[in-house]
């Protein structure tokens, strides 16, 4: 009896002893790793990000990279202004604004102004990319809304031509579009026929349009399993679509289509967060997503056009990504202006028609 | 109040007076303690957090200290906004009446009837409860779609195919989809404490079928089918990416336009005023239903659980077996689909590629945590949530129903609130709280407890008709007898209330295991659940991956669904003989 309770004490005083070392070890071994906190969209963390973080890590082994995705691009600006406005984020870096929130974002405070000598890969980056003139944030990747087709069902001579042509009673029923105010393929969208059709032309383009609407979905995936199950031949998607079907399913049957060349741009962007205690290292982690190393991971992981010119392509990706002749954008201050009553406008429009 | 209320000697309540003026105070001494829980969880994690984010919405503009209702007259006059209010309040409307259409036969099968595979049918069909509303959308896809399974056999059996997806009936079957087996779990519980001699005896006095149903019956189930409808209703008054997914931007609801304020134009001021008016709406319109429950008498408290005939093979039980064939269906339809779904090879052929992918411990490349990590994450988080609902619901309920012995529609109302507000702007409200006033509770407790606060209605729903109907006469006798009351509660109520607590059990579990816009508004990076990993393998167009995964947690919430039935069954069955051997 007492020689168990002497074991019993002795077991109690070597878990204290192991406790209060590794009590006292762990945290120096944590301090001794530098936390970069970023915060991205859902389908980058679900793409490139492990990529990124291992290869960043390898690069600066005293660093811990922790990639944080609170849903879509919107969802993930939503929750780092959440937390700015109670006092502050974890959030060092913002990976995936778009060009088109950015001055939005730049409005409520969310990022700091750049250093812009930190960052020697900006060079590799065309001037009409590194869009923003404020200096807050830079390009880390670029793409194209446009229309897909189903080429089993529409043939070459059927295709529409033009934006107008698809308000023809042959497509009745025949194009799958998004919401706008939920998806931002579906904003892309809105966005280029507005530059197409101006304001307020672009209301009656829509009344046209719409007959020829099967659906106007919420987001992206909703729709494309409808377009993929043969609810409609055509959907509102991205230009490297044939790309991803061929390297998913090894089926190029989801083509491509750009009227008059033209495909709207979306520019993607990543920026450091104000009050971040660890900007040199933030400095260093957005050069790095602008090198070839992390620029070559873009095309098969996100879908995405690389903004680093020297970045080369896989071939197949160079072979069925399309990048339009004549890109359409809409200049971000002119959106951040009119948007809230674009888009009241044409919810107006659709909800009216029920 | 009282005028609405059956004869006095008749309600389920031990009279709070009964003890002479020292007893009343320490009847109300108890219901206060006992409402405690309920109180603190709703004031911290709800109405404080949530309050001051509606707030805004009386703010005169974005850096203004000022306050006004100009915002809100303004948008109440705007005739857009007016319509959207129409529309949520139609669409909410017909979606609850068809889940009481699909959900009234479904509890009849439940409470009354025994077949093969019972528990096994009464857990598939609180399956659609944890579904991720693009993973219900897919399934109707496959279903209901032009080249979908109902119009493949429609065109073979009668030459036509009928037009479901993208319109208005779409979202309506979606919507009963998800809420008739709320209401059909919530009439069982009611209709398990209906003495079956009450009928017996109408029907010798020679009323007709149909009279006993409206006479008897019905008033007494009438209080699980409300509460069931009530919860279906402000579910479907919410909804939103049900409804853009099956019907489109046409059928926009309100909560679209608040999900635009915030998270597109960042407008906080006008997105606190939308889900203010769109949280009152819906609360009145509940306010009028809990009404009508408190309308209801309570006089079928009863001493006898009714005991399930087995559904057999006699003339009569044809068309109930038509019956539970055809809710088989309803249910069982959109869940296969996505069996099928996942697997499905994108390039051809039937494989098991997605699943390897899925339980492969070291695949995280998609998700940021293992996949297997992400099921614990789920299920710690719905078991903790369950515990923290449970503990306040149950309290909250028994110190209404057996200490204040009055229904409180105002206070039931009040109990609704989190469920009525907008999910996008109570996880606003919820993450900046956490990080000022609440930054003190763990973070590992943060999920959770947000998650308690929502199934908190669901407890109350659930419990409610459920312990009402256990004959008060009961507990008055067991403490006569020397039983304390929490023995007469854990020896008599307890048991007799097992199906709504069960119900009540699986709805916080299935609520926190499906909720995704607060958990992602507050989650730490390895805090993925389930539901998230579904959304994260569809950004990341890895399609059999995300049907994989939704199936898994359709079989891992559906085994502890099943696990809760087979447990009740066994309770059940105990009690049972315990009555039959009392009986001899």
């Amino acid at each position: 009896m007492r020689r168990k309770g002497l074991r019993v004490r002795l077991l109690l005083v070597a878990a204290l002893v192991i406790g209060l070392v590794g009590a006292l070890l762990a945290p120096a071994n944590a301090r001794a790793r530098q936390r970069l906190v970023v915060y991205t969209y859902d389908s980058f963390a679900s793409g490139p990000a492990q990529a990124i973080k291992d290869g960043f890590e390898a690069l600066y082994p005293d660093v811990e990279v922790v990639f944080l995705a609170p849903g879509s691009a919107g969802e993930t600006l939503a929750r780092v202004i959440a937390e700015l406005n109670a006092g502050g984020t974890d959030a060092d870096v913002l990976v995936g604004i778009s060009d088109t929130q950015l001055p939005r974002a730049i409005d409520h405070g969310v990022f700091m102004k750049l250093d812009r000598s930190l960052l020697p890969n900006l060079a590799k980056v065309p001037a009409h990319l590194d869009f923003d003139d404020t200096g807050h944030v830079v390009p880390f990747d670029h793409g194209y809304v446009t229309i897909i087709y189903d080429s089993r069902v529409l043939g070459e001579a059927d295709l529409p031509q033009t934006l107008e042509d698809l308000t023809d009673p042959r497509f009745r029923g025949k194009l799958i579009a998004m919401d706008p105010r939920t998806s931002s393929v579906g904003h892309a969208f809105l966005m280029w026929t507005i530059a197409e059709y101006g304001d307020p032309g672009y209301l009656e383009f829509w009344e046209r349009l719409l007959p020829s609407l099967l659906t106007i979905t919420g987001g992206w995936s909703a729709a494309y399993s409808q377009y993929e199950a043969g609810e409609a031949p055509m959907m509102v998607s991205y230009s490297t679509d044939t790309a991803a079907g061929v390297y998913y399913a090894g089926s190029a049957h989801s083509r491509v289509l750009t009227p008059k060349g033209q495909a709207y741009q979306q520019i993607e962007a990543a920026g450091i967060v104000a009050g971040t205690d660890v900007p040199e290292l933030a400095h260093r982690f957005l050069d790095y997503l602008l090198s070839e190393e992390v620029q070559s991971l873009i095309p098969t992981n996100n879908w995405m056009f690389p903004v680093n010119a020297q970045t080369p392509l896989p071939d197949f990706f160079a072979e069925y990504a399309v990048v339009p002749e004549n890109p359409v954008r809409l200049d971000p201050r002119l959106i951040e202006e009119n948007e809230q009553r674009w888009l009241r406008e044409w919810a107006r429009l659709i909800t009216g028609q029920r | 109040m009282a005028a609405g209320m059956g004869p006095p000697h008749h309600r389920a309540a031990v009279k709070p007076g009964a003890g002479g003026s020292a007893g009343g105070r320490r009847n109300l001494r108890m219901a206060l303690l006992l409402l405690l829980p309920a109180a603190a969880l709703l004031l911290f994690v709800f109405y404080l957090p949530v309050g001051t984010a509606l707030l805004e919405g009386f703010r005169e503009g974005p850096d203004s200290s000022a306050y006004s209702l100009r915002r809100f007259l303004s948008l109440l006059t705007d005739p857009y906004i007016l319509r959207l209010l129409r529309f949520t309040a139609w669409q909410a409307f017909l979606s609850a009446a068809l889940s009481v259409v699909i959900g009234l036969p479904l509890g009849y099968l439940l409470a009354n009837r025994s077949f093969p595979g019972k528990s096994l049918v009464a857990s598939l069909v609180m399956v659609p409860f944890v579904m991720p509303s693009i993973t219900v959308a897919l399934g109707f896809l496959i279903m209901y779609g032009t080249n979908g399974w109902f119009n493949g056999v429609l065109e073979s059996l009668f030459g036509f195919k009928v037009r479901v997806l993208n319109t208005l009936w779409a979202i309506v079957l979606a919507h009963a989809f998800y809420n008739g087996p709320l209401v059909a779990r919530m009439t069982q519980g009611a209709w398990e404490r209906l003495d079956p001699a009450l009928e017996e005896s109408a029907r010798t006095l020679g009323a007709a079928p149909f009279a006993v149903w409206r006479d008897v019956t019905l008033p007494a189930i009438a209080p699980g089918v409300l509460s069931g409808t009530v919860l279906a209703f402000i579910y479907c008054f919410m909804s939103f990416p049900i409804v853009l997914s099956l019907g489109g931007a046409r059928f926009s609801t309100l909560e679209v336009e608040i999900f635009t304020s915030m998270r597109v134009l960042l407008d906080f001021e006008t997105a606190a005023a939308l889900a203010a008016i769109q949280a009152a709406v819906s609360l009145v319109f509940a306010y009028v239903f809990l009404r009508l429950e408190g309308r209801a008498p309570a006089l079928f408290a009863s001493t006898r659980a009714r005991r399930p005939r087995p559904l057999g093979g006699k003339a009569g039980d044809a068309w109930i077996w038509v019956l539970l064939a055809a809710l088989l269906v309803f249910f069982g339809g959109p869940m296969a689909s996505i069996v099928a779904d996942s697997l499905h090879d994108p390039r051809g052929g039937v494989s098991l590629a997605a699943y390897e992918r899925i339980v492969t411990a070291g695949h995280n490349f998609h998700l940021g945590a293992p996949p297997l990590r992400t099921i614990q994450n789920s299920l710690r988080f719905a078991a903790i949530a369950a515990v923290i609902a449970l503990v306040a619901g149950t309290c909250f309920v028994y110190a209404t129903v057996r200490f204040i012995g009055r229904r409180l529609p105002l206070l039931e109302t009040l109990s609704l609130a989190p469920i009525a507000v907008s999910s996008v702007a109570l996880a606003y409200g919820l993450s900046v709280a956490f990080r000022g006033p609440l930054s003190l509770v763990p973070q590992d407790l943060r999920i959770p407890l947000v998650h308690g606060v929502l199934a908190f209605p669901f407890v109350v729903r659930a419990f409610r008709p459920v312990l009402e109907g256990v004959d008060a006469r009961l507990i008055e006798a067991a403490r006569t007898l020397g039983a304390g009351r929490w023995r007469a509660f854990v020896d008599v109520e307890l048991p007799m209330a097992v199906t709504g607590l069960l119900v009540a059990f699986a709805l916080c579990f299935g609520l926190s295991v499906s909720e995704t816009t607060a958990t992602l508004m507050l989650a730490r990076p390895e805090q993925v659940t389930m539901p998230v990993s579904v959304y994260r393998f569809l950004a990341a167009r890895d399609f059999p991956s995300a049907s994989a995964m939704a199936v898994l947690l359709m079989a891992v919430t559906g085994g502890v669904f099943l696990l809760g039935e087979l447990l009740a069954a066994l309770l059940r069955r105990q009690r049972g003989g315990r009555a039959v051997a009392r009986n001899a």
